[in-house]
Protein backbone atom coordinates (compact mmCIF):
# COMPACT_ATOMS: atom_id res chain seq x y z
CA UNK A 1 0.00 0.00 0.00
CA UNK A 2 1.24 4.03 -0.57
CA UNK A 3 2.61 5.51 1.99
CA UNK A 4 1.29 8.85 1.53
CA UNK A 5 1.05 11.54 3.98
CA UNK A 6 -2.26 11.92 5.49
CA UNK A 7 -4.15 15.11 6.70
CA UNK A 8 -4.33 14.41 11.09
CA UNK A 9 -8.35 15.30 10.64
CA UNK A 10 -11.16 16.24 8.05
CA UNK A 11 -11.14 19.37 10.11
CA UNK A 12 -7.09 19.91 9.16
CA UNK A 13 -7.89 19.39 5.50
CA UNK A 14 -10.94 21.66 5.87
CA UNK A 15 -9.29 24.67 7.47
CA UNK A 16 -5.57 24.12 5.35
CA UNK A 17 -8.36 24.85 2.38
CA UNK A 18 -10.62 27.78 3.99
CA UNK A 19 -6.75 29.18 4.49
CA UNK A 20 -5.78 28.98 0.74
CA UNK A 21 -8.65 29.89 0.06
CA UNK A 22 -8.99 33.03 2.30
CA UNK A 23 -6.49 35.76 1.27
CA UNK A 24 -5.61 39.32 1.03
CA UNK A 25 -8.08 39.34 -1.94
CA UNK A 26 -11.00 38.92 0.39
CA UNK A 27 -9.32 42.02 2.53
CA UNK A 28 -8.57 44.51 -0.46
CA UNK A 29 -10.64 43.01 -3.46
CA UNK A 30 -13.83 42.06 -2.64
CA UNK A 31 -15.57 44.92 -0.54
CA UNK A 32 -14.08 47.39 -3.21
CA UNK A 33 -15.48 44.97 -5.83
CA UNK A 34 -19.69 45.39 -4.37
CA UNK A 35 -18.79 49.17 -3.95
CA UNK A 36 -18.18 49.22 -7.56
CA UNK A 37 -20.66 46.80 -9.00
CA UNK A 38 -23.81 48.14 -7.80
CA UNK A 39 -23.43 48.08 -3.93
CA UNK A 40 -25.40 44.94 -2.44
CA UNK A 41 -27.03 44.16 -5.70
CA UNK A 42 -23.72 42.62 -6.73
CA UNK A 43 -24.13 39.93 -4.27
CA UNK A 44 -27.00 38.31 -6.11
CA UNK A 45 -24.73 37.42 -8.95
CA UNK A 46 -22.13 36.83 -6.78
CA UNK A 47 -24.05 33.89 -5.25
CA UNK A 48 -25.33 32.90 -8.28
CA UNK A 49 -21.46 32.47 -9.06
CA UNK A 50 -20.55 31.00 -6.13
CA UNK A 51 -22.86 28.22 -6.98
CA UNK A 52 -22.86 27.56 -10.69
CA UNK A 53 -18.87 27.43 -10.59
CA UNK A 54 -16.93 27.98 -7.69
CA UNK A 55 -18.14 25.47 -6.39
CA UNK A 56 -18.26 23.01 -8.83
CA UNK A 57 -14.97 23.59 -9.74
CA UNK A 58 -14.11 23.24 -6.09
CA UNK A 59 -15.79 19.88 -5.99
CA UNK A 60 -13.58 19.03 -9.22
CA UNK A 61 -10.69 20.01 -7.81
CA UNK A 62 -10.99 17.99 -4.50
CA UNK A 63 -12.28 14.78 -6.49
CA UNK A 64 -9.20 14.55 -8.82
CA UNK A 65 -6.77 14.86 -5.68
CA UNK A 66 -8.52 12.30 -3.41
CA UNK A 67 -9.67 9.79 -6.41
CA UNK A 68 -6.17 9.90 -8.05
CA UNK A 69 -3.67 10.65 -4.58
CA UNK A 70 -1.34 12.44 -6.46
CA UNK A 71 -0.55 15.87 -6.86
CA UNK A 72 -1.79 18.35 -9.54
CA UNK A 73 0.01 17.02 -12.77
CA UNK A 74 0.18 13.24 -12.25
CA UNK A 75 -3.61 13.34 -11.07
CA UNK A 76 -4.57 15.38 -14.39
CA UNK A 77 -2.18 13.18 -16.49
CA UNK A 78 -4.38 10.00 -14.69
CA UNK A 79 -7.75 11.53 -15.77
CA UNK A 80 -6.66 11.61 -19.25
CA UNK A 81 -3.77 10.67 -20.94
CA UNK A 82 -1.56 13.86 -21.95
CA UNK A 83 -4.16 16.18 -19.67
CA UNK A 84 -1.07 16.05 -16.71
CA UNK A 85 0.72 19.40 -18.99
CA UNK A 86 -2.69 21.54 -17.34
CA UNK A 87 -1.43 20.93 -13.91
CA UNK A 88 2.33 21.32 -14.38
CA UNK A 89 1.15 24.74 -15.95
CA UNK A 90 -0.90 25.54 -12.88
CA UNK A 91 2.15 24.74 -10.84
CA UNK A 92 4.54 27.03 -12.99
CA UNK A 93 2.00 29.75 -12.57
CA UNK A 94 1.77 28.89 -8.86
CA UNK A 95 5.22 29.35 -8.91
CA UNK A 96 5.26 32.89 -10.09
CA UNK A 97 2.10 33.72 -8.23
CA UNK A 98 3.78 33.13 -4.99
CA UNK A 99 7.10 35.10 -6.08
CA UNK A 100 5.78 38.07 -6.17
CA UNK A 101 3.01 37.20 -3.06
CA UNK A 102 6.10 36.79 -1.09
CA UNK A 103 6.77 40.24 -1.88
CA UNK A 104 3.84 41.53 -0.99
CA UNK A 105 4.00 39.84 2.19
CA UNK A 106 7.29 41.39 2.86
CA UNK A 107 6.07 45.00 2.95
CA UNK A 108 3.46 43.81 5.54
CA UNK A 109 6.10 42.56 7.51
CA UNK A 110 7.79 46.09 7.01
CA UNK A 111 4.72 47.67 7.90
CA UNK A 112 4.45 45.57 11.21
CA UNK A 113 8.17 46.97 12.22
CA UNK A 114 6.79 50.28 11.36
CA UNK A 115 3.28 50.22 13.27
CA UNK A 116 5.31 50.37 16.50
CA UNK A 117 6.15 54.22 15.79
CA UNK A 118 2.89 54.45 13.10
CA UNK A 119 5.83 55.67 10.64
CA UNK A 120 3.80 56.69 7.94
CA UNK A 121 1.46 59.37 9.97
CA UNK A 122 0.73 62.15 7.55
CA UNK A 123 2.05 60.98 4.64
CA UNK A 124 0.99 57.81 4.08
CA UNK A 125 0.82 57.79 0.66
CA UNK A 126 5.10 59.21 -0.03
CA UNK A 127 5.62 56.56 2.55
CA UNK A 128 4.81 53.90 0.93
CA UNK A 129 5.73 54.41 -2.55
CA UNK A 130 8.82 56.83 -1.92
CA UNK A 131 9.80 55.29 1.64
CA UNK A 132 9.15 51.69 2.11
CA UNK A 133 9.20 50.68 -1.84
CA UNK A 134 11.54 53.63 -2.88
CA UNK A 135 10.00 53.15 -6.54
CA UNK A 136 12.13 54.24 -9.59
CA UNK A 137 10.58 56.65 -11.82
CA UNK A 138 10.13 54.24 -14.80
CA UNK A 139 9.35 50.24 -15.27
CA UNK A 140 12.94 50.64 -17.43
CA UNK A 141 14.78 51.96 -13.91
CA UNK A 142 15.36 49.02 -12.20
CA UNK A 143 17.77 51.15 -9.53
CA UNK A 144 18.91 47.87 -7.64
CA UNK A 145 17.52 46.24 -4.80
CA UNK A 146 15.58 47.76 -1.72
CA UNK A 147 16.65 46.28 1.24
CA UNK A 148 14.60 46.26 4.28
CA UNK A 149 11.93 44.64 1.32
CA UNK A 150 14.28 41.97 0.71
CA UNK A 151 14.77 41.22 4.01
CA UNK A 152 11.22 40.61 4.88
CA UNK A 153 10.94 38.47 1.15
CA UNK A 154 13.89 36.39 3.20
CA UNK A 155 11.81 36.01 6.06
CA UNK A 156 8.68 35.09 4.27
CA UNK A 157 10.79 32.71 2.51
CA UNK A 158 12.50 30.89 6.08
CA UNK A 159 8.79 30.92 7.43
CA UNK A 160 7.42 29.45 4.75
CA UNK A 161 10.00 26.56 4.60
CA UNK A 162 9.86 25.79 8.23
CA UNK A 163 5.73 25.64 7.61
CA UNK A 164 5.90 22.90 5.06
CA UNK A 165 8.88 20.86 4.97
CA UNK A 166 8.07 18.34 7.75
CA UNK A 167 4.97 17.44 5.84
CA UNK A 168 1.25 18.20 6.63
CA UNK A 169 1.81 17.46 10.42
CA UNK A 170 3.39 20.70 10.88
CA UNK A 171 1.01 22.60 8.35
CA UNK A 172 -2.19 20.77 10.19
CA UNK A 173 -1.27 22.76 13.27
CA UNK A 174 -0.17 26.03 11.79
CA UNK A 175 -3.66 26.76 9.69
CA UNK A 176 -5.05 26.29 13.33
CA UNK A 177 -3.83 28.94 14.34
CA UNK A 178 -3.09 31.37 11.50
CA UNK A 179 -6.88 30.79 10.08
CA UNK A 180 -9.30 32.03 13.45
CA UNK A 181 -7.16 34.12 14.47
CA UNK A 182 -7.56 36.72 11.67
CA UNK A 183 -11.19 36.18 11.79
CA UNK A 184 -11.07 37.12 15.56
CA UNK A 185 -8.79 40.00 14.77
CA UNK A 186 -11.17 41.28 11.82
CA UNK A 187 -13.86 41.24 14.63
CA UNK A 188 -11.83 43.59 16.89
CA UNK A 189 -11.52 46.01 14.09
CA UNK A 190 -15.16 45.56 12.84
CA UNK A 191 -15.88 46.60 16.34
CA UNK A 192 -13.47 49.61 16.32
CA UNK A 193 -15.37 50.26 12.89
CA UNK A 194 -18.76 50.30 13.56
CA UNK A 195 -18.35 52.58 16.43
CA UNK A 196 -16.37 55.56 14.30
CA UNK A 197 -18.38 58.28 13.47
CA UNK A 198 -19.65 58.28 9.96
CA UNK A 199 -19.68 54.06 9.44
CA UNK A 200 -22.90 54.48 8.82
CA UNK A 201 -21.81 56.13 5.43
CA UNK A 202 -19.30 54.16 4.53
CA UNK A 203 -21.91 50.90 5.14
CA UNK A 204 -24.74 52.28 2.39
CA UNK A 205 -21.74 52.87 0.18
CA UNK A 206 -20.93 49.24 0.52
CA UNK A 207 -24.13 47.96 0.58
CA UNK A 208 -26.74 49.99 -0.78
CA UNK A 209 -28.11 48.27 -3.96
CA UNK A 210 -28.30 49.52 -6.93
CA UNK A 211 -30.31 46.80 -8.94
CA UNK A 212 -29.90 48.13 -12.71
CA UNK A 213 -26.68 46.83 -12.82
CA UNK A 214 -27.88 43.26 -13.38
CA UNK A 215 -28.43 44.07 -16.56
CA UNK A 216 -24.78 44.72 -17.37
CA UNK A 217 -22.84 41.86 -18.42
CA UNK A 218 -19.94 42.91 -17.35
CA UNK A 219 -20.85 42.82 -13.49
CA UNK A 220 -21.57 38.96 -13.71
CA UNK A 221 -18.16 37.94 -15.28
CA UNK A 222 -16.69 40.97 -12.32
CA UNK A 223 -18.61 38.26 -9.93
CA UNK A 224 -17.35 35.32 -11.42
CA UNK A 225 -14.23 36.83 -11.82
CA UNK A 226 -14.19 37.49 -8.45
CA UNK A 227 -15.14 34.18 -7.11
CA UNK A 228 -12.78 32.43 -9.35
CA UNK A 229 -9.71 33.96 -7.91
CA UNK A 230 -10.70 34.05 -4.41
CA UNK A 231 -11.17 30.00 -3.96
CA UNK A 232 -7.70 29.42 -4.95
CA UNK A 233 -9.22 27.54 -7.85
CA UNK A 234 -6.98 26.82 -11.07
CA UNK A 235 -3.30 26.79 -8.72
CA UNK A 236 -2.91 23.10 -8.17
CA UNK A 237 -3.70 24.04 -4.09
CA UNK A 238 -6.66 22.74 -3.82
CA UNK A 239 -6.09 18.85 -5.98
CA UNK A 240 -2.43 18.53 -3.87
CA UNK A 241 -3.91 19.28 -0.65
CA UNK A 242 -7.24 16.74 -1.56
CA UNK A 243 -4.30 14.09 -2.76
CA UNK A 244 -4.00 13.56 1.17
CA UNK A 245 -7.09 12.74 1.90
CA UNK A 246 -8.33 8.97 2.14
CA UNK A 247 -10.26 7.79 -0.83
CA UNK A 248 -13.26 7.49 0.80
CA UNK A 249 -13.78 10.95 2.17
CA UNK A 250 -16.33 13.26 1.61
CA UNK A 251 -16.02 15.97 -1.08
CA UNK A 252 -19.00 18.24 -1.33
CA UNK A 253 -19.30 19.05 2.37
CA UNK A 254 -16.28 20.10 2.16
CA UNK A 255 -16.27 22.12 -0.39
CA UNK A 256 -19.44 23.79 0.25
CA UNK A 257 -17.99 24.68 3.75
CA UNK A 258 -14.77 25.91 2.30
CA UNK A 259 -16.25 27.98 -0.32
CA UNK A 260 -19.00 29.36 2.03
CA UNK A 261 -16.82 30.56 4.91
CA UNK A 262 -13.88 31.92 2.10
CA UNK A 263 -17.43 34.01 0.80
CA UNK A 264 -18.68 34.64 4.38
CA UNK A 265 -15.10 36.24 5.76
CA UNK A 266 -15.61 38.01 2.42
CA UNK A 267 -17.94 39.95 3.26
CA UNK A 268 -17.38 40.45 6.72
CA UNK A 269 -13.76 42.04 5.65
CA UNK A 270 -16.42 44.68 3.92
CA UNK A 271 -17.76 45.92 6.92
CA UNK A 272 -14.62 46.13 8.55
CA UNK A 273 -13.61 48.26 5.20
CA UNK A 274 -16.24 50.59 4.88
CA UNK A 275 -17.05 51.36 8.21
CA UNK A 276 -13.54 52.79 8.90
CA UNK A 277 -13.64 54.12 5.09
CA UNK A 278 -16.85 56.48 5.96
CA UNK A 279 -14.75 56.96 9.26
CA UNK A 280 -11.84 58.37 7.08
CA UNK A 281 -14.06 60.33 4.62
CA UNK A 282 -15.73 61.89 7.36
CA UNK A 283 -12.48 62.93 8.78
CA UNK A 284 -11.68 64.24 5.60
CA UNK A 285 -14.72 66.10 4.72
CA UNK A 286 -14.71 63.86 1.58
CA UNK A 287 -17.50 61.90 0.11
CA UNK A 288 -16.48 57.97 0.70
CA UNK A 289 -16.03 57.57 -3.14
CA UNK A 290 -13.25 60.05 -2.84
CA UNK A 291 -11.52 57.49 -0.24
CA UNK A 292 -12.66 54.38 -1.07
CA UNK A 293 -9.69 52.30 -2.98
CA UNK A 294 -8.66 48.39 -3.33
CA UNK A 295 -5.83 46.61 -3.80
CA UNK A 296 -1.92 47.95 -2.40
CA UNK A 297 -3.44 51.49 -2.47
CA UNK A 298 -6.20 49.95 0.04
CA UNK A 299 -3.84 48.23 2.84
CA UNK A 300 -0.68 50.11 2.82
CA UNK A 301 -2.21 54.06 2.00
CA UNK A 302 -5.43 53.84 2.71
CA UNK A 303 -6.14 51.89 5.56
CA UNK A 304 -2.94 53.23 7.60
CA UNK A 305 -4.31 56.64 6.99
CA UNK A 306 -7.65 56.08 8.84
CA UNK A 307 -5.89 54.23 11.22
CA UNK A 308 -3.37 57.37 11.59
CA UNK A 309 -6.73 59.48 12.46
CA UNK A 310 -8.83 56.85 15.13
CA UNK A 311 -9.55 58.95 18.21
CA UNK A 312 -6.71 58.53 20.82
CA UNK A 313 -3.47 58.82 20.60
CA UNK A 314 0.16 56.79 19.61
CA UNK A 315 -0.44 54.05 21.30
CA UNK A 316 -4.11 53.34 20.19
CA UNK A 317 -2.72 54.13 16.62
CA UNK A 318 -0.40 51.60 16.92
CA UNK A 319 -2.47 49.15 18.43
CA UNK A 320 -5.05 49.00 15.70
CA UNK A 321 -1.64 48.89 12.88
CA UNK A 322 -0.70 45.98 14.33
CA UNK A 323 -3.94 44.39 14.14
CA UNK A 324 -4.32 45.34 10.62
CA UNK A 325 -1.25 44.20 9.65
CA UNK A 326 -0.68 41.13 11.34
CA UNK A 327 -4.37 40.16 10.33
CA UNK A 328 -3.10 40.73 6.48
CA UNK A 329 0.29 38.49 7.40
CA UNK A 330 -2.29 35.71 8.24
CA UNK A 331 -4.29 35.59 5.73
CA UNK A 332 -1.29 35.85 3.11
CA UNK A 333 0.97 33.08 4.80
CA UNK A 334 -2.07 30.36 4.84
CA UNK A 335 -2.26 31.33 0.83
CA UNK A 336 1.48 31.66 -0.07
CA UNK A 337 2.36 28.36 1.82
CA UNK A 338 -0.18 26.60 -0.06
CA UNK A 339 0.76 27.13 -3.34
CA UNK A 340 4.65 26.14 -2.35
CA UNK A 341 2.89 22.60 -1.06
CA UNK A 342 1.13 22.25 -4.20
CA UNK A 343 4.26 22.97 -5.92
CA UNK A 344 6.41 20.40 -3.64
CA UNK A 345 3.53 17.60 -3.76
CA UNK A 346 3.95 17.93 -7.89
CA UNK A 347 7.63 17.82 -7.71
CA UNK A 348 7.36 14.73 -5.40
CA UNK A 349 5.88 12.53 -7.34
CA UNK A 350 8.47 12.62 -10.33
CA UNK A 351 11.53 13.64 -8.43
CA UNK A 352 13.00 10.84 -5.59
CA UNK A 353 14.79 13.62 -3.49
CA UNK A 354 13.21 13.74 0.29
CA UNK A 355 10.46 16.24 0.95
CA UNK A 356 12.70 18.49 2.85
CA UNK A 357 15.47 18.76 -0.21
CA UNK A 358 12.45 19.43 -2.58
CA UNK A 359 11.01 22.55 -0.52
CA UNK A 360 14.50 24.04 0.44
CA UNK A 361 15.03 24.26 -3.42
CA UNK A 362 11.55 25.38 -4.52
CA UNK A 363 11.98 28.10 -1.76
CA UNK A 364 15.57 29.10 -2.94
CA UNK A 365 14.28 29.33 -6.47
CA UNK A 366 11.08 31.57 -4.95
CA UNK A 367 13.22 33.80 -2.94
CA UNK A 368 15.64 34.39 -6.43
CA UNK A 369 12.63 34.71 -8.77
CA UNK A 370 10.67 37.44 -6.00
CA UNK A 371 14.49 39.86 -6.28
CA UNK A 372 13.35 41.11 -9.34
CA UNK A 373 9.70 42.66 -7.63
CA UNK A 374 12.25 43.40 -4.58
CA UNK A 375 13.73 46.15 -7.40
CA UNK A 376 12.91 50.00 -7.20
CA UNK A 377 10.89 49.28 -10.38
CA UNK A 378 9.28 45.89 -8.74
CA UNK A 379 5.74 47.43 -7.85
CA UNK A 380 4.99 47.47 -11.86
CA UNK A 381 6.47 44.54 -12.39
CA UNK A 382 4.20 43.11 -10.00
CA UNK A 383 1.33 44.85 -11.31
CA UNK A 384 1.58 43.43 -14.91
CA UNK A 385 3.03 39.75 -14.14
CA UNK A 386 -0.23 39.56 -11.56
CA UNK A 387 -2.35 40.81 -13.95
CA UNK A 388 -1.58 38.26 -16.48
CA UNK A 389 -0.95 35.48 -14.08
CA UNK A 390 -4.78 35.56 -12.84
CA UNK A 391 -6.24 37.00 -16.17
CA UNK A 392 -4.72 34.36 -18.32
CA UNK A 393 -2.94 31.65 -16.15
CA UNK A 394 -4.96 30.61 -13.06
CA UNK A 395 -8.38 31.04 -15.34
CA UNK A 396 -7.41 29.39 -18.33
CA UNK A 397 -5.75 25.96 -15.56
CA UNK A 398 -10.08 26.35 -14.67
CA UNK A 399 -11.71 26.26 -17.98
CA UNK A 400 -9.25 23.53 -19.19
CA UNK A 401 -10.29 21.78 -16.04
CA UNK A 402 -14.17 21.96 -16.70
CA UNK A 403 -13.31 20.64 -20.13
CA UNK A 404 -11.40 17.78 -18.95
CA UNK A 405 -13.93 16.66 -17.05
CA UNK A 406 -17.33 18.34 -18.71
CA UNK A 407 -16.52 17.05 -22.32
CA UNK A 408 -13.64 14.63 -22.53
CA UNK A 409 -13.97 12.21 -19.22
CA UNK A 410 -17.59 11.21 -18.15
CA UNK A 411 -19.46 14.13 -16.10
CA UNK A 412 -21.98 11.62 -14.92
CA UNK A 413 -19.50 9.02 -13.75
CA UNK A 414 -17.04 11.74 -12.34
CA UNK A 415 -20.51 12.94 -10.42
CA UNK A 416 -20.88 9.53 -9.00
CA UNK A 417 -17.32 9.68 -7.88
CA UNK A 418 -18.07 13.12 -5.86
CA UNK A 419 -21.32 11.74 -4.43
CA UNK A 420 -20.02 8.15 -3.41
CA UNK A 421 -18.40 9.48 0.04
CA UNK A 422 -20.03 12.74 0.18
CA UNK A 423 -22.40 14.00 2.85
CA UNK A 424 -24.23 15.97 0.70
CA UNK A 425 -25.51 14.72 -2.81
CA UNK A 426 -25.29 17.05 -5.97
CA UNK A 427 -27.56 16.57 -8.51
CA UNK A 428 -27.69 17.38 -12.47
CA UNK A 429 -26.86 21.19 -11.77
CA UNK A 430 -23.29 20.19 -11.52
CA UNK A 431 -22.91 18.18 -14.72
CA UNK A 432 -24.88 21.91 -16.45
CA UNK A 433 -22.86 23.90 -14.55
CA UNK A 434 -19.26 22.29 -15.37
CA UNK A 435 -20.33 21.41 -18.77
CA UNK A 436 -22.11 24.67 -20.14
CA UNK A 437 -22.15 27.78 -17.60
CA UNK A 438 -17.82 27.32 -16.24
CA UNK A 439 -16.51 27.02 -19.64
CA UNK A 440 -19.18 29.60 -21.30
CA UNK A 441 -18.57 32.03 -18.64
CA UNK A 442 -14.32 31.80 -18.41
CA UNK A 443 -14.17 31.56 -22.24
CA UNK A 444 -16.34 34.97 -22.19
CA UNK A 445 -14.25 36.65 -19.92
CA UNK A 446 -10.57 35.65 -21.39
CA UNK A 447 -11.90 36.68 -24.55
CA UNK A 448 -13.29 40.43 -23.24
CA UNK A 449 -9.51 40.69 -21.39
CA UNK A 450 -7.79 39.77 -24.73
CA UNK A 451 -9.58 42.18 -26.32
CA UNK A 452 -9.08 44.89 -23.94
CA UNK A 453 -5.62 44.40 -23.75
CA UNK A 454 -5.27 44.46 -27.72
CA UNK A 455 -7.37 47.95 -27.18
CA UNK A 456 -4.79 49.65 -25.22
CA UNK A 457 -1.76 48.88 -23.45
CA UNK A 458 -2.33 47.49 -19.83
CA UNK A 459 -1.71 50.14 -16.80
CA UNK A 460 0.16 52.30 -19.62
CA UNK A 461 3.25 50.52 -19.61
CA UNK A 462 5.72 50.36 -22.48
CA UNK A 463 4.85 47.26 -24.83
CA UNK A 464 8.13 46.01 -24.65
CA UNK A 465 7.15 45.19 -20.29
CA UNK A 466 3.88 44.02 -21.25
CA UNK A 467 5.19 41.77 -23.65
CA UNK A 468 8.19 40.33 -21.76
CA UNK A 469 6.26 40.62 -17.98
CA UNK A 470 2.84 39.39 -19.43
CA UNK A 471 1.96 37.44 -22.67
CA UNK A 472 5.99 35.94 -23.58
CA UNK A 473 5.41 34.74 -19.64
CA UNK A 474 2.44 32.73 -20.03
CA UNK A 475 3.65 31.34 -23.23
CA UNK A 476 6.82 30.02 -21.62
CA UNK A 477 4.84 28.71 -18.76
CA UNK A 478 2.44 26.92 -21.00
CA UNK A 479 5.26 25.39 -23.37
CA UNK A 480 6.77 24.58 -20.10
CA UNK A 481 4.02 22.70 -19.06
CA UNK A 482 3.70 20.48 -21.66
CA UNK A 483 7.61 19.84 -22.04
CA UNK A 484 7.99 18.66 -18.14
CA UNK A 485 5.22 17.00 -18.52
CA UNK A 486 6.18 14.98 -21.56
CA UNK A 487 9.74 14.51 -19.64
CA UNK A 488 7.84 13.41 -16.04
CA UNK A 489 6.63 10.59 -18.21
CA UNK A 490 9.64 9.48 -20.01
CA UNK A 491 10.60 9.51 -16.43
CA UNK A 492 8.08 7.48 -14.95
CA UNK A 493 8.18 4.85 -17.67
CA UNK A 494 11.54 4.24 -17.11
CA UNK B 1 -27.94 52.43 7.29
CA UNK B 2 -30.55 52.51 4.58
CA UNK B 3 -33.30 50.42 4.14
CA UNK B 4 -31.68 48.91 0.84
CA UNK B 5 -28.09 48.46 2.70
CA UNK B 6 -30.23 46.77 5.34
CA UNK B 7 -31.65 44.61 3.58
CA UNK B 8 -28.70 43.11 1.67
CA UNK B 9 -27.12 42.84 5.10
CA UNK B 10 -30.01 40.45 5.79
CA UNK B 11 -29.45 39.03 2.45
CA UNK B 12 -26.09 38.42 2.98
CA UNK B 13 -26.26 37.27 5.93
CA UNK B 14 -28.65 34.95 5.21
CA UNK B 15 -27.57 33.22 2.13
CA UNK B 16 -23.70 32.87 3.61
CA UNK B 17 -23.48 32.15 7.35
CA UNK B 18 -27.15 30.58 7.15
CA UNK B 19 -26.10 28.20 4.06
CA UNK B 20 -22.71 27.48 6.39
CA UNK B 21 -25.03 26.68 9.26
CA UNK B 22 -27.58 24.27 6.82
CA UNK B 23 -24.23 22.44 5.30
CA UNK B 24 -23.36 21.84 8.87
CA UNK B 25 -26.52 20.20 10.33
CA UNK B 26 -26.23 18.02 7.15
CA UNK B 27 -22.29 17.00 7.96
CA UNK B 28 -23.65 16.03 11.22
CA UNK B 29 -26.76 14.41 10.30
CA UNK B 30 -24.70 11.94 7.80
CA UNK B 31 -22.09 11.42 10.60
CA UNK B 32 -24.58 10.62 13.45
CA UNK B 33 -26.57 7.78 10.06
CA UNK B 34 -22.52 6.45 9.74
CA UNK B 35 -22.37 6.02 13.35
CA UNK B 36 -25.66 3.78 13.60
CA UNK B 37 -25.16 2.24 10.90
CA UNK B 38 -21.78 0.81 12.33
CA UNK B 39 -23.24 0.16 15.52
CA UNK B 40 -26.64 -1.49 13.46
CA UNK B 41 -23.55 -3.58 11.53
CA UNK B 42 -21.93 -4.83 14.94
CA UNK B 43 -24.47 -5.84 16.45
CA UNK B 44 -25.65 -7.84 13.94
CA UNK B 45 -22.14 -9.44 13.64
CA UNK B 46 -22.25 -13.65 14.70
CA UNK B 47 -19.15 -13.86 17.08
CA UNK B 48 -16.99 -16.66 15.24
CA UNK B 49 -16.64 -19.01 18.73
Amino acid sequence: MEDRDRWSSRAAFVMASIGSAVGLGNVWRFPYMVYDNGGGAFLIPYFIALMTTGIPLLMIEFNIGIKMQKGPAFALDKIRRGAGFIGWFALLVSFVIVSYYSVVISWVWNYIYYSFTVAWTGHAKEFFFGHVLDVSGSIANTGGIVWPVFAGLLLTWVLIYFIIFKGLGVIGKVVSWTVPLPFILLFVLLIRGITLKGAVTGLNFYLDPDFSVLLNPRVWLAAYGQIFFSLSLGFGVMIAYASYMARHSDISGNAFVTALTNSGISFFAGFVVFSTLGYLAQALGQPVSEVAGSGVGLAFVIFPTAISRLPGGTVIHAIFALIFFVTLINLAINSAFSLVEAIVTGLKDIVSAKRETITFYVCLAGLTAGLIFCTRSGLYWLDIVDHWANNFGAIIVGLMEAVLIGWIYNPEEFRADINKYSDIHVGRWWTVCIKWITPIIIITSVNLSFYSELKSSYGGYPQWAVMTGGWLLIEILFILGIIINLRARNRRKA
Amino acid sequence: MSSGAWIMLFVGASVLYGGLAIVFVKIFQASERKKAHAHHHKKNQVSPS
